[in-house]
């Protein structure tokens, strides 16, 4: 637990970048991929995947993607982190961080392979 | 900066607690966000992997979004992003700010409405590059 609370100003640096990301970012990205898209606002299946092979198809593109998804998952994590305190998991404390900053950087990783892989 | 090494108690539970008045049941709700906004992130790796591996998995990828669970599944999601959104940019609009030499530091409410116009403008412009209409 030492290690954990030694890097707290990291977790609260990465918390607060991807709240603001996850905020700014993930409504408008969400509402586009996961409902305009499929409902065909944007043009037929074959229209939106040449318009997002040739959008995240690049470094800069997939720097922003991965900025955004990663940053958010490394929130999830912290925010989760402190709820599990407030519903009085204290004792459960090295565990829980470990599982949940293990599962953001383990997430960050699996990111950077599918989005480079596109 | 020294530390006490005295051990204290845990701050008392307070009456209620967790779901017994609508500031805690609002305080449970932003917080299970995190768990919406991972799950999120994970539907659209889903998606981008569908993209990487070609058309097929594009189109099936669409298919299932389009299809009443996706549609389903995709509007729960979106509105827990929604209300983390609101939620998230008023808080931080709370944030002390501090003054930038001649500039004074600005009211929360002006604060608040930047957050606001700033969410409004990046939805805009996400919505503006992924139609086609931009690039």
């Amino acid at each position: 637990m030492r290690l954990i609370r030694l890097l707290e100003p990291l977790w609260w640096i990465l918390f607060g970048a991807g709240g603001f990301a996850a905020a700014l970012v993930l409504p408008a990205l969400l509402l586009c991929v996961g409902l305009l898209f499929p409902l065909g606002v944007f043009g037929e299946p074959i229209d939106t995947f040449n318009r997002m092979r040739t959008l995240f198809g690049n470094p800069i593109g997939q720097g922003v993607l991965i900025l955004v998804i990663s940053l958010t998952f490394w929130h999830a994590a912290h925010h989760l982190r402190h709820f599990a305190y407030d519903l009085g998991l204290h004792e459960f404390a090295t565990p829980v961080s470990f599982l949940l900053y293990g599962g953001a950087a383990v997430a960050t990783v699996i990111t950077v392979g599918i989005v480079g892989g596109i | 900066m020294a530390t006490s090494s005295t051990r204290t108690l845990a701050a008392r539970v307070p009456d209620g607690w967790w779901m017994g008045h609508a500031r805690y049941r609002r305080y449970v709700m932003f917080a299970g966000t995190g768990m919406v906004l991972a799950l999120v992130n994970c539907l659209l790796l889903v998606g981008l992997s569908a993209l990487g591996s070609g058309f097929a998995g594009w189109e099936s990828y669409q298919g299932f979004l389009g299809s009443p669970p996706g549609l389903l599944l995709v509007v729960l999601l979106l509105g827990g992003t929604v209300f983390f959104s609101l939620r998230w940019l008023r808080v931080g609009a709370k944030i002390p700010s501090v003054r930038l030499g001649v500039i004074p530091a600005p009211s929360t409410g002006m604060v608040l409405i930047a957050h606001y116009a700033g969410l409004v403008t990046i939805t805009l412009v996400v919505l503006a590059v992924l139609s086609g209409v931009v690039v």
